[in-house]
């Protein structure tokens, strides 16, 4: 109490009256969340615009006599004729760690109910990308912990992976399973007082989804322990268009927040294929020219200067990293739409989502032959490298053999044993939800498999074996997990290990 | 009746054509409208419209308002016109008003731009000063 009344005392002293010169303009329409206001005549593209009361706008067409504004809250406020003021202020959003576990909207507003949200830091939502000179090619791993990711389309960090599909084809589960693995690997690593390795933030943008999906969201990384290293900026279905428009800019000014001060971070757009509908209905309620399927002629830069943002900085300039997983929804498997090509063509690869797959319950129902990951190679551990580096071949392979078998029965033995090994490949592929991999766990099985250990396993059980196998070498061999974990590569010891441990497993079995 | 681009744009080139020095000569004006209203047609209508809408921007843009929380003696009002002389707002003439709201000091508006002298907006600061901490 006393240091309000000290902090008050404070305030006092040092204010000086003084006059006030600001710009002030008068709404002459307002509706659908959009004003238009005469006056104004000095502000600034993105500027905020103070309607009073604590509604703000901002300012986004700047025209001859008047000025076009979204009212990002509040907007059944605000009256044809009201005076409003400039506020010299391009949108900002508190930043730092204080905003770790926290659920907030794209103002930085807390929605979770566990009081303001205390930090200072604050980034701006709009802002340029980061230059070709402070940038370096992606490097390092952002371990998902699904296998089929992580073997076959690795992700590096600084890397802008699209994740692409039709509806209910678990879009959603691959991004919250990379952000619980992230957190699984933050936690091991805090635990172990382990300094040098760098701890993954994640951010993860709800964008007209349902409430009710995302409350699914926080309840699941809250119960996996992931929510403290991870920051939620909802704009849901009920949430102004203006608001769903600013979600992944403000999602990613969090996150650059920790790119900036040498950490690496994540961020999730869950899905962009909204956001360009929100706006598409923000620029059309602004009378803005309308070109394909009624977006305006600027959605392409919309998502390229969004995630141009995500970058991999260089030692020089910090060595920070921002990863990007946006999400786009499809229609019937249409990868062929606006939207999707040019979200595809901006990003660094794409994990294909099939519902057939899904329903075959191949899931992650990644469809290996399209998804691809165009720089995530060069940041796959070297172990990783020599057990998956076969499986894309072999999977391509295998899925045209098992077309070609269906027309006959007569196969040569070469092409029977390429089936089997694809079919056990599919099935070790197959992972359940929100229980990611560690990586040296992913090395173990797949050599495994590329030794022919789960030759002889009948295919449906080939899941209860890895199971096994994996919990018997936990047991016996773990100094073989942490030796993959450390080295990053299957060293001459490692891979004789490896061999006793499966002869081992094998005589028991 | 419905304004479209071009008319606008004809408004406009009507409007640099009566400006000097970036302001509106009257007679340029009169002269302007009288020949326009000659021609016949709804696109001079339409083009007129977007002419007055224009000039009645300018007008706001440079009116000068005074806004005190008690009425000002003739003397204060003469000393506050003064700083306006030989200006467009002079010339339309200094409209002041009571607004017991803004609790003492004065507040100048020239069009848009403002400048706030009085308790209540330096109440507003603080508050928002204090809010900040």
């Amino acid at each position: 109490m006393q240091s309000i009344v000290a902090d008050i005392e404070q305030t006092l002293e040092q204010f000086h009256p003084e006059a006030h010169n600001e710009e002030t303009g008068k709404v002459m329409e307002v509706g659908d969340g959009v004003a238009r206001i005469e006056g104004l005549r000095k502000i600034r593209l993105n500027e905020m615009i103070d309607f009073g009361n604590g509604v703000t706008g901002l300012a986004l067409n700047l025209e001859e006599n008047s000025v076009g504004a979204v009212v990002l809250s509040g907007a059944e406020t605000v009256r044809e004729g009201q005076v409003v003021r400039s506020t010299g202020r391009l949108l900002e959003i508190p930043c730092g760690r204080a905003m770790l576990g926290r659920v907030v909207d794209p103002l930085g507003r807390p929605l979770d109910g566990k009081g303001p949200i205390d930090t200072k830091e604050r980034n701006p939502v709009e802002r340029p990308a980061p230059g070709i000179i402070g940038r370096q090619s992606v490097s390092a791993p952002l371990q998902t912990g699904i296998l089929a990711i992580d073997a076959v389309i690795p992700i590096g960090r600084g890397q802008r992976e699209l994740i692409i599909g039709d509806r209910s084809t678990g879009k959603t589960t691959i991004a919250v399973d990379a952000i619980i693995n992230q957190a699984r690997l933050n936690r091991e690593a805090e635990l172990a007082g382990d300094t040098k390795t760098h701890p993954v933030y994640s951010v993860y943008v709800a964008i007209g989804q349902r409430q009710s999906s995302v409350a699914q969201v926080v309840r699941a990384l809250e119960e996996r322990g992931a929510l403290k290293y991870t920051v939620i900026v909802a704009a849901t279905a009920s949430d102004s268009a203006a608001m769903q428009y600013l979600a992944p800019f403000s999602g990613t000014a969090i996150g650059e927040w920790f790119m900036d001060h040498g950490m690496d971070a994540l961020v999730v757009y869950d899905d962009l294929s909204k956001h360009a509908v929100a706006y598409r209905q923000m620029s059309l309620v602004l009378r803005r020219p309308s070109g394909r399927e009624a977006y305006p002629g600027d959605i392409f830069y919309l998502h390229s200067r969004l995630l141009e943002r995500s970058a991999c900085m260089s030692k020089a300039h910090g060595g920070g990293t921002l990863t990007s997983l946006p999400i786009i929804e499809t229609q019937t498997g249409d990868v062929s739409a606006y939207i999707p090509t040019n979200v595809i063509s901006i990003t660094d690869g794409q994990i294909y989502l099939e519902s057939d797959l899904f329903h075959q319950g191949i899931r992650p129902a990644m469809s290996i032959g399209i998804s691809v990951s165009r720089v995530g190679s060069a940041a796959q551990t070297k172990a990783m490298k020599e057990v998956a580096g076969k499986v894309k071949l072999e999977l391509a392979q295998y899925y045209e053999m098992k077309e070609f078998a269906q027309f006959g029965s007569d196969l040569d033995a070469k092409t029977v044993a390429l089936i089997e090994h694809g079919k056990r490949i599919t099935e070790l592929f197959k992972q359940v939800q929100y229980n990611p991999f560690p990586v040296e766990e992913e090395v173990v099985q797949l050599w495994a498999a590329q030794q022919g250990f789960f030759s002889n396993t009948p295919v449906e059980k080939t899941r209860e074996v890895r199971a096994k196998l994996l919990e018997f070498v936990r047991m016996r061999r773990n100094d073989l997990l942490k030796d993959i974990a450390q080295h990053k590569q299957l060293t001459p010891e490692i891979k004789k290990g490896l061999e006793e441990v499966m002869a081992e497993y094998q005589s028991l079995a | 009746m419905k304004l479209t681009r071009q008319h606008q744009r004809s408004a406009r080139l009507l409007w640099q054509s009566v400006s000097v020095n970036g302001a509106p000569d009257a007679n340029r004006i009169r002269e302007a409208v009288q020949t326009i209203r000659q021609t016949e047609g709804r696109s001079a209508e339409a083009v007129l419209r977007c002419f007055m809408k224009r000039l009645e921007i300018y007008i706001r843009a440079n009116q000068v308002g005074v806004v005190s929380a008690d009425r000002l003696s003739v003397q204060q009002q003469e000393q506050l016109s003064g700083l306006f002389r030989g200006t467009e707002a002079a010339k339309a003439g200094i409209n002041f008003s009571v607004d017991p709201s803004v609790l003492g000091g004065l507040r100048i508006e020239k069009g848009y731009q403002v400048t706030d002298m009085t308790i209540v907006r330096q109440l507003e600061v603080l508050q928002g000063k204090l809010l900040e901490k």
